[in-house]
């Protein structure tokens, strides 16, 4: 039996190294030379952290009872530490790009900077955490009274180790309030209690097997057959495998060494396979020893205490010394980190608010922020362990707080599908994470927490046999009437079940705010971001630094100023208050005092914060910006598409106009030939052929004059017509007697139908109905039509006739003639220039004249068609009437 | 190790592409052979040199697996360090603002 003094002695001893390694190494890392702390060993090491007095000797009572059953908690942190490079290496880097503290400060930041969540979050962990930290003091007073023997009060012992573990946490962890909040020194004396641990344990594993026994096979001989016989895989094996990978992630002393005090990435990948061959050989012996105490010592002996007692019975005092030595390095190591951890999510996500709130009119003026958040933490951690050891002092040791190891894991895994989701999906939102994490919270609280006190806390044992209300759908081990033999597996099927579910259906249902998706999107693509989105908001540079200052201290304040106004290219003063400044410094800022609490503060002291949401989902929003874009490309190529088409038919019109062109130039040059060929030829005639008769000459000179009157005729009416089609040609329109226009016409045309023998009649009706038109224009139809029908028309008896029929709006005027008429299918192509109808083409006519008349009616506002007739040629001539409005008076 | 890298760039990136996949696919190999009742087969009743067969299971595959892990983050770390690592365009390995 060892002495109760010497025991203190030793205990006191160990903490004071302790004390001096952590002193050590923060002086090292205040020198900056903490290269040697920085590796990947000690990062390893500190992640043993998981290994707490509950596995170190827990683990072989689990043994005892259960077999291979505790292998579970090792073998879930392993397989999560196998895929480091998908999960823990994506929650490193968000850890180190948005300067996260905790893992309230993950999920407050992931979902839009949320005070709530951050506040939820914690109380969580502190709910969680309590029991675990009083399940330490319990281990440590318990080992320590197997050891000496009851000479000191259990409560006493643990308040002298609640009071020195809360001081060296106080110490240590709440030296300085650091930008990256990184404890070396904690750190530091982490890793050396992770080797006492691994050290006792191996030692007393190798002394069971080779000391007592020869060898393995000997241990495992001791072995009752049925004790393996189970099968291992089984609902709780499962159930245990993922409540611990759960927690590796999630506890938040564990995110606190993993995440948090990491400093270079590519330790982890270190860590991947060195922190499975840690806890490979924790669990090795676990089963030996516990199968060796089970052989050799009494019946009534606890199996939680094996580690101790076996290597006491067998007379070894300084391996049960170093045993002991290893209980204690478990539990105080749990201990510290753990009250860092939470004191920094208390005083994160509500001390700093609430200080926040209530010093609103002089938070941009007075006091050290710095003091306040120190204050906070310290007086956090005497919190947490003074409330541990409540816990500690209220449950008096009961046998309930054997299981609390797992409670605690089960209640902290409510984060887990908030935080996978998180990083992962952008449609997570805030609304949901609340939703899912509030509903697993009270789900496991009621189905596992509450009744682990067995009805002395909150929870009635009427309660807990019958279900609330005395319903049994309700009781808290079988709810809805799914009875489990194990509450555990019950209780996390439920609860995390029932979490997802309410997490992913209110994502779905609500929208996420702007924050939440700027956050949103940083974080699940924080390996493809090229920098974080800057929201566009003011502020002066003196206050930005003055916040600073309060938080960071002054002298890091001034090197992260002077660095930003070095690289905004400023050689001296404060840099510019920009964007990038703003958010530079609430990032820097939430390294201290998590991201809700910095973005409130530089809230504060920010104008222009409210910007519009169409520009904040822009800048945030990667997928929203290739939508958009596609969209603009979409858009652009529909236009392009119809522009295409545009040119296209406008490509084809011209190519009709320019083959209408060329057939109108090759018709032009045919018909300029014919009179140039005759004027040409009769020329050449009279220039070589001497001795010609005078009469001859005079004949020749006569049609050479002719043609050439033809001619210019003919390039005349050319220039008409392309003048009319052009519309350069404004024709005057004037208030006509209709009969008038008509009788010239027929003046001008009468030697032509005598010559011809054509009869030609004007019916004298309607004929003093007045029109608007050009006179002289409105002849020129009318002698062309006339002498049209005189060439064309023959009939046996050639007649033609003129005739005016009005209608209320326009006034006709056809020209009959006699003659073989026009088929219906050459009515169009009458009107087409230079084209006569074959059989009926006679020399002398360049076929322009119709083409002309047409124009000419049209630019007079009427027109020109073929009617049907019975018989002959009907050409209508459709006229306005004066009244119609388009005419000017004739000033006469 | 590094020798062994190949010179060319698309090759390298197929290799990276690879060993990042079996990055995922030792945790899933583990879960199939410690968290799935693949176990029941191997852990019936019954001793191995002496140990039961369920004790020898469970830290032989676990052996296995830091194994592979081991290996495989060597590798991939090989890729990480690689100087121009960054320039050469690797989707997953963008440049950390930070740094």
């Amino acid at each position: 039996m060892l002495s109760i003094n010497s025991l203190i002695a030793v205990c006191l001893a160990y903490t004071s190294v302790l004390f001096l390694i952590a002193f050590m190494a923060e002086r090292l890392a205040s020198a900056g030379r903490h290269n040697w702390l920085r590796s990947p060993l000690v990062y390893t090491l500190s992640l043993s952290v998981y290994c707490t007095a509950w596995t170190f000797y827990g683990a072989v009572g689990s043994a005892a009872r259960n077999g291979m059953e505790y292998v579970a908690i090792y073998v879930g942190p392993s397989l999560v530490m196998f895929g480091w490079y998908y999960l823990l290496r994506k929650l490193l880097r968000i850890g180190r790009t948005q300067r996260i503290t905790s893992i309230a400060d993950l999920i407050s930041s992931r979902y839009g900077k949320s005070g709530s969540l951050g506040v939820i979050v914690t109380l969580l962990a502190v709910t969680g955490s309590t029991p675990y930290i009083a399940l330490q003091l319990q281990s440590m007073t318990l080992s320590l009274s197997v050891l000496a023997g009851t000479a000191i009060s259990a409560p006493v012992m643990g308040m002298w180790f609640a009071f020195g573990l809360a001081v060296f946490a106080i110490l240590f962890g709440t030296r300085t309030i650091d930008a990256n909040e990184q404890h070396f020194g904690v750190v530091s004396a982490i890793a050396v209690e992770a080797v006492v641990k691994l050290v006792a344990l191996v030692c007393v594993g190798a002394f069971v097997v080779w000391g007592l026994n020869d060898g393995p096979a000997a241990v495992f001989a001791q072995l009752p057959d049925t004790s393996l016989a189970e099968p291992i895989f089984a609902p709780r094996w499962v159930t245990l495998t993922f409540l611990s990978a759960t927690a590796v992630v999630c506890l938040p002393r564990m995110f606190q060494v993993m995440i948090v005090e990491n400093s270079d990435e590519r330790h982890l990948a270190t860590a991947a396979w060195a922190f499975p061959v840690y806890m490979l050989l924790i669990s090795l012996f676990v089963l030996p020893i516990a199968v060796t105490g089970q052989a050799r010592l009494p019946i009534g002996a606890n199996p939680d205490l094996y580690v101790l007692t076996v290597p006491l019975s067998q007379g070894q005092p300084w391996l049960t010394l170093l045993s002991f030595l290893g209980g204690f390095s478990a539990a105080t190591s749990m201990v510290i980190v753990s009250a860092i951890a939470l004191s920094t999510m208390i005083s994160n996500h509500i001390a700093v608010p609430i200080w926040l709130r209530l010093s609103r009119q002089r938070a941009q003026s007075s006091g050290d922020v710095r003091r306040v958040v120190l204050t906070s933490r310290r007086i956090s951690i005497a919190l947490i362990v003074g409330l541990g050891y409540l816990y500690f002092l209220l449950s008096g040791g009961s046998a309930a707080l054997a299981s609390i190891g797992l409670i605690s894991f089960a209640g902290i895994a409510q984060v887990l599908p908030s935080l996978i989701g998180g990083i992962y999906w952008r449609g997570a939102n805030r609304s949901g994470a609340l939703a899912g994490i509030c509903l697993g919270f009270a789900i496991w609280g009621y189905t596992l927490f509450l009744p682990s006190f067995e009805g002395s806390f909150l929870l009635p044992a009427s309660v807990i046999e019958n279900g609330a209300f005395g319903l049994a759908a309700l009781r808290p081990h079988g709810l809805f009437g799914l009875e489990s033999p194990d509450p555990l597996v019950h209780s996390v099927f439920w609860s995390l079940s029932l979490n997802t579910l309410a997490f992913v259906s209110v994502s779905l249902m609500t929208a996420p705010r702007p924050l939440e998706r700027v956050q949103g999107a940083q974080f699940v693509d924080v390996f493809r971001q090229s920098g974080a989105p800057v929201l566009s908001r003011s502020a002066t540079s003196e206050d930005l630094f003055t916040l600073a200052q309060r938080i960071l201290g002054t002298e890091t304040a001034h090197k992260l100023f002077a660095d930003a106004a070095r690289i905004q290219g400023k050689p001296a003063g404060l840099p510019e208050a920009d964007g990038g400044l703003i958010a530079r410094v609430e990032r820097e800022l939430a390294g201290s005092v998590g991201a809700a609490s910095s973005h409130a503060m530089v809230s504060q002291i920010t104008r222009g914060g409210q910007i519009s949401v169409d520009e904040l989902l822009r800048m945030a929003d990667e997928t929203a910006q290739i939508v958009e874009y596609s969209q603009e490309l979409e858009r652009q190529s529909r236009e392009l598409a119809r522009t295409a088409a545009e040119l296209r038919s406008a490509n084809d019109r011209l190519r009709e106009l320019s083959a209408q062109k060329d057939a109108f130039l090759s018709q032009v040059s045919h018909e300029l030939r014919t009179p140039m060929t005759s004027i040409r030829s009769f020329a050449e005639i009279l220039r070589d052929q001497e001795g010609l008769e005078q009469a001859d000459v005079q004949r020749f000179v006569k049609i050479i004059h002719e043609e050439s009157q033809r001619l210019t005729r003919l390039l005349d009416e050319i220039l008409d017509l392309s003048f009319l089609e052009s519309g350069q040609v404004r024709l005057k329109l004037v208030d006509l007697t209709l009969g008038d226009v008509v009788q010239s016409a027929v003046t001008s045309t009468e030697g032509l139908c005598k010559t011809q023998g054509v009869a030609l009649t004007v019916e004298p009706a309607h004929m003093d109905a007045h029109v608007a038109a050009d006179f002289d224009r409105l002849a020129q139809v009318l002698i062309n039509l006339i002498s049209n029908a005189v060439k064309y028309g023959r009939g046996a008896d050639p007649h033609i006739t003129i005739r005016a029929v009005v209608d209320d709006r326009q006034v006709h005027v056809d020209v009959i003639d006699n003659g073989p008429g026009i088929d219906h299918a050459d009515w169009s192509r009458v009107f087409e220039k230079f084209s006569r109808l074959e059989d009926m083409t006679l020399a002398g006519s360049a076929g322009l004249g119709l083409p002309i008349s047409r124009e000419i009616m049209r630019n007079l506002g009427g027109d020109l068609v073929i009617m049907s007739s019975d018989r002959g040629a009907r050409f209508r001539l459709s006229l306005l009437r004066p009244d119609s409005g388009t005419v000017e008076r004739a000033a006469e | 190790m590094r020798s062994s890298e190949p010179t060319d760039l698309a090759e390298r990136a197929l290799n990276r592409r690879k060993r990042e996949d079996a990055a995922l696919a030792v945790p899933a190999l583990g879960v199939l052979l410690l968290v799935s009742p693949v176990m029941n087969i191997f852990t019936r009743e019954g001793t191995i040199l002496g140990l039961p067969a369920a004790f020898v299971w469970v830290f032989a595959v676990w052996v296995f697996l830091i194994l592979l892990t081991w290996r495989l983050t060597r590798r991939l770390q090989t890729a990480d360090d690689r100087p121009g690592a960054d320039e050469a365009g690797d989707p997953m390995d963008l440049p950390d603002p930070e740094a």
